[in-house]
């Protein structure tokens, strides 16, 4: 409808009709009545219900996940939600597998003694930097398991010390996309 | 209780840093010796013979302009010399593009006053029905884009009246008000004044002063010469007592100089006005007599009701002779 340069007695009428209404539906509710919520179909309230409920739940869950962060960085370790953890890749070693600047999200081992090859795993070196290569070799020494690692990148080599166990962070579970 | 401040405007000696360059002579302040005082809950129409002048007064009032000389509290706060910032406790209209094109008025009017602690729905009708008590319910739902700059400016002195700011300058001298919109104004003073704000707004139309205003001030030349009530202002400078509407005026004119020795009588537009030289409250009753006596029967004989015109006139004029 094409807009006209003066406001018709029509539309100053329809215009307090609808204040009139607004200020009825404000009326009944501040009263308790609630014509509306009342009038909810049984299932729709349940549906209400369950996804309040998901609503409390989440915001739990994330004021609960910012102190377990905080905590965890401040005593110097490495943050994670629920057994997850992320990290950035920032270099080119797992490339065309992850490239740079890749957020990845990897999951803390319920045995990190029991990895297999072809796994990508998050671990710490010797020089105590966190890297994420791939198992291309489990080793067996004398009952304790060590790991060969490798990057994707053709251009690398297998890195010259084995992978203990207990200096594995993190398998990897997804990467996300952006 | 919030304290609210008594004295909104204080102007003491205040010159402006402007000069106006006339060819050949010193160079004059626009303006020079400025000495108000502005209270809360007034509604002030600054009128004066230029517009440049008033214009710049409000906008040193706002705190827009720097002063050169005297002392300016703005709402209690002294106004440094130098400082140009609208403080937040003034709302200054000096523009009518203040609306949003994209909003109709009522919206407008609801996102201007966004902020008021009043219930949205109760503030929407509020605001509706004000709108339509002021005369403008024809313009309440229309387009912002389709309103002249003159409506647009009006409906920011509502946005004005519902903010918090206690100080209104509405400075828009060069407007051209037609009646509707005079009454819009004057309608919204009572309003203003019943928020105990203060507005100021800068306007050479004398209708809308003596409509609208409780007080007015008049600049010339850069001086102050008159501030105080608009009554005071019209009961003590428009003279005229009687004006009278007839075809032979000329010669009635003639005829009752002789007969009205005390008063002035002057033929303006058609009509014969009838003025007491005097400042002393006159008789119409005489006058009437006296017209009876020299055997014309006008067509009409109206009493003056007092105009603010006819006494910026006659301010103008005494002002004039002076110089």
């Amino acid at each position: 409808m094409t807009p006209t340069r003066y406001t018709t007695q029509e539309q100053i009428e329809a215009m307090r009709q609808e204040i009139l209404h607004e200020k009825e539906k404000l009326a009944g509710i501040s009263s308790g009545k609630a014509p509306s919520e009342s009038r909810l179909p049984h299932g729709r309230r349940a549906l209400k219900t369950v996804s309040g409920a998901a609503f409390l739940a989440l915001c739990l869950l994330l004021v609960w996940s910012i102190i377990s962060i905080q905590i965890t960085k401040g005593r110097g370790g490495i943050p994670n939600v629920l057994g997850f953890q992320v990290f950035a890749v920032e270099s080119g070693s797992m490339e065309p597998t992850l490239e740079v600047g890749t957020m990845i999200v990897s999951r803390i081992p319920k045995d990190p003694g029991n990895l297999k090859v072809n796994q990508i795993v998050t671990f710490r070196t010797l020089s105590n930097a966190i890297v994420t290569h791939r198992i291309i070799e489990v080793i067996n020494n004398n009952g304790s398991k060590a790991y060969r690692t490798k990057g994707d990148n053709p251009i690398n080599s297998p890195d010259q010390d084995l992978l203990t166990p207990n200096r594995v962070i993190g398998v990897f579970f997804a990467k996300i996309p952006f | 209780m919030e304290h609210v401040p008594e004295q909104i405007v204080v102007m003491e000696g205040v010159a402006s840093s402007e000069h106006f360059l006339v060819g050949g002579e010193k160079p004059r302040r626009v303006l020079d010796d400025i000495n108000l005082l502005i209270r809360s809950a007034e509604i002030w129409g600054i009128n004066g013979t230029s517009l440049f002048e008033i214009k710049l007064l409000l906008e040193i009032m706002a705190n827009i302009r720097p002063y050169d000389k005297g002392k300016c509290v703005l709402i209690e706060r002294g106004m440094m010399r130098l400082k140009r910032v609208i403080l937040k406790h003034v709302f200054y209209i000096g523009g009518s593009e203040m609306l949003y094109n994209n909003m109709n008025v009522l919206e407008f009017l609801m996102f201007a006053a966004a902020k008021s602690k009043i219930n949205r729905v109760e503030l929407q009708e509020e605001i509706f029905e004000l709108i339509i008590a002021i005369g403008l319910g024809h313009l309440s739902l229309t387009p912002n884009y389709m309103l002249t700059k003159e409506e647009k400016a009006v409906i920011t002195l509502i946005a004005a009246a519902f903010s918090d700011s206690l100080m209104i300058v509405f400075n828009l001298p060069k407007y051209v008000w037609d009646e509707v919109l005079i009454d819009a104004i004057s309608k919204m003073t009572s309003f203003i004044k019943e928020k105990r704000k203060t507005l100021i707004l800068a306007t050479q139309n004398c209708l809308l002063i003596e409509k609208a205003c409780s007080h007015t001030a008049i600049t010339k030349n850069g001086l102050l010469i008159y501030s105080g009530t608009v009554e005071n202002f019209r009961l003590s400078f428009d003279k005229v007592e009687v004006i009278i509407r007839d075809k032979a005026v000329e010669s009635m004119k003639e005829k009752l100089t002789l007969l009205l020795p005390g008063y002035e009588l002057d033929v303006k537009g058609g009509s014969l006005m009838i003025s007491r030289k005097t400042s002393e409250v006159s008789d119409h009753g005489i006058i009437y007599k006296k017209i009876i006596e020299s055997g014309f029967t006008p067509d009409s004989i109206e009493i003056n009701s007092k105009t603010v015109q006819n006494a910026y006139e006659e301010l103008i004029r005494q002002h004039d002779l002076q110089e």
